[in-house]
């Protein structure tokens, strides 16, 4: 799988926001520099992913939006969209940053249901498999979970600094919380 | 790649986004005019007020620029939102920003006690009000929605979310981005006199969908 959609050192710069780099829905984003931020906002029954090496010093982030790439019709695909092709996306990226395999600091949050009644019956469906297509595909990549807040009928905004891999995750009307 | 769609592809080819005409792109901004419009004029109802609307607008835009688009962030809004089934399945979003959805409140309830509030700034009171508005806001675009096209259009219950905005919508839009990385959106905003963006409408249809729409505004035979 090719990483098109990584965001390297050389073209972070020019998007960064105060070194804040936006991991938007679908989004892979992967940095090797320290003073990066990595940051899904708002995810709602989207999963971010963070996998972090701290010695190092390389990050990853994924803003995964859906359980399974089986339906997708159209040619090009997003590398972080689907959980069973965004972990091996993210893992391989990571990697050739120079990240190792048996270091990862792996993190979630996400996976609310946003909308609790009637029409919102669906979006609770795809938030709570999103959670477990996440966990699956990292069990079938052979990688362990440190942490994760899923679920509930809250959004979260999750980031991670690079050069520390301290990865945090807040809610309305809460302080950022470390995960 | 394309066989999970055969069923889909046998009723009605699915039509690029890219292949719209000038000619239907106009149709799909008068659906949201109208739909917004006759939503207007039910909010006006309800509060006394007068409320406009500015220009629709129909975009179509990747998956992962919608919640920008579309005003997202971390900013505390009120939502509601209809999944449409039937002919045309798709998806009404109406969108108000947590001030005006507080001032909404207090002009329905003639500056009542709202009670206590919870963790997002709205009392159980302003919750329910809120979503009798969207049942009825969401109600009126559908069924100018189903009398434009004539075709049959059936609402799931509004669902009602208060909360950081990307959240609210980027879940919506997963359910439109099962197949396709590219949305449909038809958008309306709600102005009043001092503010130029107080709500905001959308119509997203699921992408199989666009076809018969169209063939409902007697675009394509």
């Amino acid at each position: 799988m090719t990483t098109s959609t990584v965001t390297t050192n050389a073209n972070t710069r020019s998007r960064s926001l105060a070194d804040s780099l936006k991991v938007g829905l679908g989004q892979l984003v992967v940095s090797s520099d320290p003073t990066d931020v990595l940051v899904a906002v708002g995810l709602g029954s989207c999963i971010g992913l963070v996998m972090a090496d701290t010695s190092r010093k390389v990050a990853g982030m994924v803003h995964v939006m859906l359980p399974d790439s089986a339906l997708h019709t159209s040619g090009q695909m997003l590398h972080g969209k689907y959980a069973d092709t965004a972990i091996p996306a993210l893992l391989d990226a990571v990697l050739r940053l120079g990240a190792d395999r048996n270091r990862l600091v792996i993190k979630m949050a996400g996976g609310s249901q946003m909308f609790s009644s009637g029409s919102g019956a669906g979006v609770l469906n795809i938030g709570t498999r999103n959670a477990v297509a996440v966990r699956e595909s990292l069990s079938k990549a052979g990688l362990k979970l440190q942490a994760a807040q899923t679920g509930g009928s809250v959004g979260r905004t999750l980031d991670v600094t690079v050069g520390t891999g301290v990865v945090t995750v807040r809610a309305v009307g809460g302080a950022a919380q470390p995960l | 790649m394309s066989q999970a769609h055969d069923e889909a592809a046998a009723t009605s080819a699915p039509l690029k986004f890219d292949d719209l005409s000038a000619l239907q792109l106009d149709a799909l901004r008068e659906v949201g005019n109208i739909g917004a419009g006759t939503a207007a004029a039910s909010l006006s109802t309800m509060t006394g007020q007068p409320v406009a609307m500015g220009v629709p607008s129909v975009k179509v835009v990747p998956i992962e620029e919608v919640p920008d688009d579309v005003g997202g962030g971390e900013s505390i809004v009120v939502a509601v939102y209809m999944q449409v089934i039937g002919d045309a399945p798709g998806h009404i979003i109406f969108i108000l920003e947590a001030d005006t959805a507080r001032e909404l409140c207090d002009t329905l309830m003639g500056g009542m006690d709202p009670g206590e509030l919870g963790p997002a700034g709205f009392s159980e009171m302003q919750i329910s009000a809120l979503q009798e508005i969207g049942n009825i806001m969401t109600g009126s675009y559908l069924r100018a929605l189903a009398d434009l096209t004539r075709l049959h259009l059936e609402p799931n219950p509004p669902a009602l979310g208060i909360d950081m905005a990307a959240a609210l919508i980027s879940s919506v839009v997963a359910e439109v981005a099962r197949t396709v990385d590219l949305a449909l959106i038809i958008e309306t905003q709600f102005e009043d006199e001092q503010n130029p963006s107080i709500g905001y409408f959308a119509f997203i249809p699921e992408p199989e969908a666009l076809g018969t729409v169209l063939r409902g505004l007697g675009l394509i035979s």
